[in-house]
């Protein structure tokens, strides 16, 4: 899985692409595990070239979400296509994240002071 | 009534990865699009991860999986056969607890998933000492 990195505005705007499944999902672990280790604290996750995401992948999300709670950070994640917004949903995992259309929205969210 | 594509694989993780390049096969000899079969992408990752996990214990030996598609008209049906000890996947993960979903054993999350992507779904034992997991969905919706 091709793993994009950029940083912007003070934030890591980190951006999978392909399948975010039980056989990929243990690199953007590692990725995020390692960006957060290095004293990240403002994360984005772009989903937009994501093919489709699996409960693998959703634990990921969320363990890197609490960790970065947890260090007084955020996480936002963006540009969720239809297949990874259905799979959200019927997990119950949207009300659980910041989720914005948009790299520029999700970046504004992080800037937001108390976010 | 649609041809029956038959794929085989090996119960282990090694075995999930085939699967799912068998199913991109399968999508690519049938001009399906991505929007058509990553349901049953996300559902095969769901339940051959149960599978092999739960499926079979130490001293089994390696087991076996069988996936069968077939294209009946406007929909996809996926069956999922395995030669483990009775075992329904759609039970991974055990009872519902009444957890918050993000809270559930990993297996339970996504057989959840799996069920509310799924128009059906249906566990059987079979005679021969099968598991069958039958699962159909719309395409391209």
């Amino acid at each position: 899985m091709k793993i994009g990195e950029e940083r912007r505005d003070g934030a890591l705007i980190v951006a999978p692409s392909g399948r975010v499944d039980s056989v990929s999902s243990s690199e953007l672990e590692r990725a995020l595990v390692g960006h957060l280790g290095a004293g990240e604290s403002r994360v984005v996750v772009d989903l937009a070239q994501v093919e489709y995401i699996s409960s693998a992948g959703l634990r990921v999300l969320l363990m890197t979400a609490k960790k970065l709670k947890d260090a007084d950070g955020r996480l936002v994640l963006c540009a969720m296509p239809e297949s990874v917004r259905l799979v959200f949903e019927l997990a119950g995992f949207v009300p659980i994240f910041a989720i914005e259309p948009t790299r520029e929205a999700a970046l504004d969210r992080l800037g937001e002071s108390g976010a | 009534m649609g041809q029956v594509q038959t794929l085989v694989v090996p119960g282990t993780t090694a075995g999930l990865a085939q699967a799912e390049q068998g199913l991109d096969e399968f999508s690519a000899r049938h001009g399906l699009t991505r929007n058509d079969t990553w349901p049953f992408h996300v559902a095969l990752d769901e339940i051959l991860s149960n599978v092999v996990k739960y499926g079979w214990l130490e001293g089994d030996g390696e087991g076996r999986i069988e996936i069968r598609l077939r294209l009946e008209g406007e929909a996809l049906e996926m069956e999922v056969l395995d030669d483990a000890r009775p075992f329904n996947p759609l039970e991974a993960g055990g009872p519902d607890t009444g957890l918050p979903l993000e809270e559930r054993p990993i297996g339970g999350l996504g057989v959840e998933i799996v069920r509310r992507l799924m128009d059906t779904i249906d566990y059987a034992r079979q005679d021969d000492g099968h598991n069958r997991l039958t699962m159909r969905r719309r395409l391209g919706l």
